[in-house]
C-alpha cells in the first residue's frame, strides 16, 4: 500500500490527465484502503469549496496615508 | 545624470492608482506587511528603471504586477535556495503506507463541512487555513485551485516545473484538508 503515491495521483488527476496505468492505480489501491477512499471524497469536497472562494471577494487593506507618502517620497528619490 | 523623459513621469500617481492592488496581491501570497510594502517599492523603482523597455504593449497595470510577480518568486528563491527535489525523492522519503496519512486519518468528513457551512463562514474558514501554507504554496493554491489558472500560466509566474506543481499541490492539499477537518471537529 503506498498512500502517498496514491493521494499525490488524487491531486494530480484534479490538475492533469492521468494515463491509463495511473487511473488504474487510484482504483485498485482505493478498493482496499479506507483511508485514501475518504481522501478522496475529502478533497473532491474541498476542491468545490475552494472554488467557491474564488466568487468571495476578500476585503482589500487600502495602504494609509504615510506608507503611500512614503513610497512616493522613494521613488521621487529615484528620479532625481 | 537620468534619462529625460523620467522627468515627465508622474509617480504620485502610480502610487495613488496602483500601490494598494501591488501590496493586496504580495500580501495574499507573503503574508508580510512590511515585506509586501518592500516588494512593491522595488516594483516601481524596476518599472521606473526599465522604463523605457516598455512599449505599451501591455497596460501599466499588467506591466507591474508582472514586475511584481518576478519580485516574489526572487524572494522565495533568495529565502529557499534548494531547489524542489525531484520526484523519486519525493516518494523515497517519510511513511509511505497507510500511517503516511496519520495522525489524522481522512474519515470523510469533509463533504459534510461542505454541506452544513455557509458561504460567509465559508470564506473566513478557507482563508485562514491557505493563510498557514508556508512560502510558495499559498500563491499557487490561490492561483491554480481557486482562480483556475492555467497550469502551463502557474508553472511559468513560479518558475517551477509541471511535476514540481503537482507535488506542492498534493503537500497543500494534504495541510489544507487536515487544517479543514479540525475547524470542522472542532467547531
Amino acid at each position: 500500500m503506498n498512500c502517498k503515491k496514491v493521494t499525490y495521483l488524487i491531486e494530480k488527476r484534479a490538475i492533469a490527465k492521468l494515463n491509463f496505468w495511473e487511473k488504474i492505480q487510484i482504483r485498485l489501491h482505493k478498493s482496499v484502503c479506507n483511508c485514501c477512499r475518504n481522501y478522496d471524497k475529502d478533497t473532491t469536497a474541498l476542491n468545490r469549496m475552494l472554488l467557491k472562494v474564488a466568487n468571495i471577494t476578500e476585503p482589500t487593506k487600502l495602504l494609509d496615508k504615510l506608507e503611500k507618502e512614503r513610497l512616493k517620497e522613494a521613488l521621487r528619490n529615484e528620479i532625481k | 545624470m537620468k534619462e529625460d523623459h523620467l522627468k515627465h513621469i508622474d509617480t504620485d500617481l502610480w502610487v495613488d492608482e496602483y500601490s494598494d492592488m501591488l501590496y493586496n496581491y504580495a500580501q495574499a501570497r507573503v503574508s508580510d506587511h512590511d515585506l509586501s510594502l518592500d516588494l512593491v517599492q522595488d516594483t516601481f523603482i524596476s518599472a521606473l528603471k526599465a522604463l523605457e523597455n516598455f512599449e505599451g504593449k501591455s497596460t501599466i497595470k499588467t506591466w507591474l504586477f508582472s514586475i511584481l510577480k518576478r519580485k516574489i518568486i526572487d524572494h522565495w528563491r533568495k529565502q529557499d535556495s534548494r531547489k524542489t527535489r525531484p520526484m523519486s525523492s519525493y516518494f523515497a522519503e517519510g511513511s509511505m503506507g497507510p500511517h503516511f496519512l496519520e495522525p489524522s486519518s481522512p474519515k470523510g468528513l469533509i463533504p459534510e463541512f461542505e454541506e452544513k457551512i455557509n458561504n460567509e463562514e465559508l470564506g473566513g474558514v478557507i482563508h485562514e487555513c491557505i493563510d498557514d501554507l508556508p512560502g510558495k504554496q499559498k500563491g499557487i493554491i490561490l492561483d491554480k485551485l481557486v482562480q483556475e489558472k492555467d497550469s502551463e500560466e502557474v508553472c511559468k509566474d513560479y518558475d517551477i516545473s509541471a511535476s514540481n506543481l503537482w507535488v506542492i499541490v498534493h503537500r497543500a492539499k494534504l495541510q489544507l484538508r487536515e487544517c479543514l477537518e479540525s475547524k470542522w471537529v472542532n467547531s
